[in-house]
């Protein structure tokens, strides 16, 4: 069963394991939610990488983006899904089982 | 190059690490309430010393809470929405911790102050309120402090709490008040001065 076996690539969940979208759902997990320009400035992306990728973890339902004004400027809040939360620690516990397996 | 999951991992904890420790936002509210409650102990210090007419006392903190809450709620309306880490467990775990501690003095003052006009006579609450503030003070800048990693935050908790002893011993004397100006000075407006040092820039 694909469960026993750690080194599994299909038990990798693709949409997290990118190392853009990493940083993104790293981050999102301790600061939800994060401001477009601070999420940019942590992963360092420009802003069509960065849009890129929020898009790609928006259709798995793992992140939400919100956009208002802050006076007469756009801004864009990212937030992390209770979907995105829990995939996030799901990615956690398989890396986990694959370093431990490794050793 | 290609990345092994060795590198990815220690990538994912910097990250993680950034965001947990992400600078505090509350320095310029430290600020105003840590210097208007520093002058206010002090002109109550130097009335006491100079025998000026009591109330007097009681007119500078009508003004000092009509000034001290007016410009807060300025402060809250202008406050920039787009800091860095404005969402951090650090920085709403300070919100919270702050409301609690405004939600209690609140309390405390209004019961003091209700007592003090069916007596006619200003209570001994407001001298055992010094004790009190600090050691709200002190819970409030120590939770705030260990869970943003801020020494700074976290040595201004401590000198809180203990001078909430200090301050008991010398509750019946003058010096109470220039005790109190020290303290809230030191654990207060010090460290608000700090964290607005290093604040980081507004983004979008």
């Amino acid at each position: 069963m694909s469960d026993d076996n750690p080194f599994d690539h299909s038990q990798i969940d693709d949409v997290i394991h990118g190392r853009l979208r990493l940083g993104v759902m790293a981050y999102l997990s301790s600061v939800s939610p994060a401001i477009f320009g601070e999420l940019r400035g942590k992963v360092g992306a420009t802003d069509g990488n960065l849009s890129t990728h929020l898009k790609k973890l928006e259709d798995a339902g793992y992140v939400r983006q919100e956009k208002r004004f802050v006076g007469k400027r756009p801004q864009t809040r990212v937030f992390l899904t209770d979907e995105g939360r829990k995939a996030w620690l799901d990615w956690i516990s398989r890396m986990r089982a694959i370093m431990d397996a490794a050793e | 190059m290609p990345t092994t999951l060795s590198d990815d991992l220690a990538y994912v904890r910097d990250i993680a690490e950034s965001g947990a420790s992400a600078p505090l936002l509350g320095g310029r509210f430290l600020v105003w309430w840590g210097a208007l409650v520093t002058a206010a102990y002090i002109a109550h210090y130097t009335i006491i010393i100079r025998s000026l007419p009591p109330q007097y006392i009681g007119m500078m903190w009508f003004g000092f809470i009509a000034v001290a809450l007016g410009g807060y709620v300025l402060m809250i309306r202008f406050f920039p929405a787009g800091k860095p880490g404005a969402s951090s467990a650090g920085n709403r775990v300070s919100s919270y911790v702050w409301m609690a501690a405004g939600l209690v003095l609140f309390s405390f003052f209004t019961g003091v102050t209700i007592k003090s006009l069916i007596d006619g006579q200003a209570s001994m609450g407001f001298s055992w309120s010094i004790p009190l503030v600090l050691g709200v003070y002190g819970i409030a800048q120590l939770v705030s402090g260990l869970m943003a990693n801020s020494r700074a935050l976290v040595c201004a908790g401590y000198a809180a709490i203990a001078s909430v002893g200090l301050t008991a011993l010398i509750v019946d004397r003058a010096e109470l008040y220039l005790a109190a100006a020290l303290a809230a000075a030191v654990t207060v407006l010090i460290p608000g001065i700090l964290l607005i040092r290093e604040e980081p820039s507004t983004t979008v």
